[in-house]
């Protein structure tokens, strides 16, 4: 087998999480190899510039691996859910909205506020640095002076991103109600910023940036970690991450699927950054005769809890024109049922994100509702009434974290390598039901308040009443804690049972909160990477874990 | 000239999208071609002609409203079919660029593909586009505290 030179730190994921763990470690001087089973999505690769690239969002860009099937994915069984990520250099940036809302103090205290989930080990003081540096890092817009939030220590970096007549009507649909809203944070430049060109409206953010005006990392942070020094390989399919005699971690054994060829990197520091279905299936493949129940184990908590947030979506049309396949996706964001208020008659909350809808044929077959445009001869009347009439309105909440909502390895599919591939087992909890039954009401309200000509709802239940969430946010399952009996890592993201392994990415988290992930997935990334890099001189010889 | 496996298709597809003043039908837009590779590689076609000779057809040989009655047997009787061939039959559509003339001459702007020109918009004006209101809460961690689980009869025993 073949055997690079030895590396300081070896990071497993070249997503969001990598990315920003390979700038920091590397800018400090650290040697850094990163492995990512994908290769780049060049700009060019993006269907943009093609007539076909709504079809192509059906299909080679689906951002579901099980209907995309390209060879750098791996199967995730399953029939409830459905994961959605892309495996390239970026990580799911590659394709993600770029909606860049922060945690709130209250999401890092479930424990304390119903205990239906414990804290998380840290609190919103300890990440709300990380938040602004990553700000500044990716180029975010935003309004400062949202009071659902706390006050930021530093203003966005850059103004927000248009409104336009669909914004509007959709802040003053929420004015009517007497609700919050507020401009979508998203890291999406504004202005040009960082040598990239600002948002041009294209309106097709559901496949991605090739100009890189959305937070895609092969675009943004990519560049410069490696710069910095970070010995980057494409097509390294990870097998497993080998222990020596005392349990420390040695480095991992890939496949490089551009030379057919297996290779051992040895590393100091093995930090797994390959996101919430990803990162438990590699410990799970490393199993061995010290880890029988897969690496970091021990407590059988390795990809439990799995989360996805609760979500029901609206799609609504108005009278007047919103030309809402113009702009960048995300329009307003309302945080009025952010707070549990458990008269209710249910724990957590939810925000609105609220979103325009694309072009012709993406209206027509039923953007977020998969409700599809009358066919015959009222399908041409239908859609002058309707095409760039819309939005789309969707309730994001917080998940109860279940033990029996997981990632195992399945036992009946494999990847293109011959690796068991992932199995995804999620069932909603009766408080995520509840809080969807009272959503569903409340976008009724807001097609009310919109003046709404039609409207459709979206419970993504299927004719059997099974719920198949379209799963962006894959979080919880190596979960980060105070308790090694209930938690993978400790609040350094630092195995419990291996003190040199570490896991940061969306399987940290400890619970959902009520926005999209990444801004929080970044700011965790800076956090450990400062503190891996701080301490690397007494991290790398660690046999136990730090307790604090 | 269409082949006979087209024209099922295409009968079909104009059923779905009969065009009107303005909107060309399928079959008027030249979706054909396209069309019929995509719904081929999806192994839709045979699938499709088999179903709507079962509702009834196959449509050659039907008026207007037989052929619609017919379509309409097939949505009913099968309609995860209909529905996987419905969604390309719209989308090779709106690709065409004798409909996407047809969007632009409903007066909305509308381009054949995202980039390189995307759109025009207005940038953020703060005196027209900030929200005015004075809403929003949030609670500082110290001030998070147990709230009353007693009347969520569903969490008893967790």
């Amino acid at each position: 087998m073949k055997k690079p030179d030895h590396a300081d730190v070896l990071i497993i994921g070249a997503g969001a999480s990598g990315a920003l763990l390979s700038l920091v470690l590397a800018g400090r001087g650290l040697k850094v190899v990163c492995l990512d089973q994908g290769g780049w999505t060049l700009p060019v690769d993006h269907p943009h510039f093609s007539r076909d690239f709504q079809f192509q969002r059906q299909n080679r860009w689906n951002p579901e691996p099980e209907l995309r099937r390209n060879e750098s994915d791996y199967p995730v069984e399953g029939n409830q859910s459905h994961a959605l990520m892309w495996n390239a250099i970026g990580g799911s940036t590659n394709i993600f909205g770029a909606l860049w809302p922060r945690y709130r103090p209250s999401d890092f205290r479930k424990g304390v506020e119903h205990g239906l989930a414990p804290d998380w080990p840290v609190s919103y003081s300890d990440i709300d640095p990380f938040y602004d540096e990553s700000d500044r890092l990716i180029g975010v817009s935003g309004l400062t002076g949202d009071r659902a939030m706390p006050p930021r220590s530093s203003p966005y970096p850059l103004k927000p991103l248009p409104m336009g007549p669909c914004g509007r009507a959709i802040g003053a649909a929420f004015e009517r109600l007497g609700w919050h809203w507020w401009p979508m944070p998203a890291a999406v430049i504004s202005e040009p910023y960082d040598g990239r060109p600002a948002c041009n409206g294209c309106g097709n953010c559901g496949s991605g940036c090739p100009r890189g005006s959305m937070a895609k990392m092969s675009l943004t942070i990519w560049p410069r970690a490696l710069a910095a020094g970070t010995d980057l390989r494409p097509f390294a399919r990870v097998e497993r991450i080998e222990t020596d005699a005392v349990g420390r971690a040695t480095g991992a054994i890939y496949i490089d699927r551009a030379r057919g060829e297996r290779v051992f990197q040895g590393a100091d520091i093995v930090v797994l950054a390959a996101n919430g279905v990803g990162s438990p299936r590699i410990l799970l493949l490393s199993e061995s005769a010290r880890f029988p129940h897969g690496l970091a184990n021990g407590n059988d908590v390795v990809g439990r809890y799995l989360q996805h947030h609760t979500l029901v979506a609206a799609e609504i049309w108005t009278e007047q024109p919103l030309l809402s396949h113009m702009g960048n996706a995300g329009a307003v964001l309302s945080c009025e049922f952010a707070e549990t208020d458990v008269g209710r008659g249910f724990v957590n909350g939810f925000n609105f994100n609220v979103a325009r809808i694309g072009p012709a044929g993406t209206e027509a077959i039923g953007s977020f509702t998969n409700r599809p445009a009358p066919w015959g001869a009222g399908h041409h009347a239908w859609f002058r009434r309707h095409f760039a009439h819309g939005f789309g309105a969707f309730a994001i909440g917080e998940d109860v974290p279940q033990p029996t909502s997981r990632i195992t390895l399945s036992e009946a599919e494999r990847d293109g390598d011959g690796l068991p591939a992932a199995k995804l087992t999620y069932v909603p909890h009766e408080n995520d039901w509840r809080m969807m039954r009272f959503a569903i009401e409340r976008l009724k309200d807001l097609a009310q308040s919109a003046g709404a000509i039609d409207y459709t709802i979206n419970d993504y239940c299927d004719e059997d009443g099974t719920y198949r969430t379209p799963a962006w946010h894959l979080l919880g399952t190596c979960r980060m804690g105070a308790d090694p009996e209930t938690s993978v890592t400790n609040r350094w993201h630092q195995c419990w049972e291996v003190p040199n392994l570490y896991v940061v990415d969306g399987s940290s988290f400890v619970t959902g909160g009520v926005v999209n992930p990444t801004s929080t997935v970044a700011a965790l990334a800076l956090r450990a990477g400062r503190h891996i890099a701080d301490g690397f001189t007494e991290l790398r010889k660690a046999t136990k874990p730090i307790v604090d | 000239m269409e082949s006979a496996r087209s024209v099922v298709v295409m009968d079909f597809a104009d059923v779905l999208l009969p065009g009107d003043d303005l909107f060309p039908s399928a079959r008027g837009s030249g979706t054909a071609l396209l069309l019929m590779a995509r719904l081929e590689e999806g192994g839709l076609v045979d699938r499709l002609e088999e179903a709507l000779k079962a509702a009834g057809g196959p449509l050659t040989e039907l008026g207007p409203e037989a052929r619609r009655a017919v379509v309409a047997r097939l949505e009913a009787e099968q309609p995860k079919l209909f529905a996987d061939v419905l969604k390309p039959v719209y989308l090779t559509y709106y690709e065409q660029p004798a409909v996407v003339e047809a969007i632009r001459a409903i007066g909305i702007p509308y381009n054949a593909t995202p980039l390189p020109e995307g759109y025009p918009v207005e940038p953020f004006d703060p005196a027209r586009d900030a929200p005015q209101h004075s809403r929003g809460r949030w609670t500082r961690t110290e001030d998070v505290v147990r709230v009353d689980l007693s009347g969520l009869d569903y969490l008893r025993g967790e």
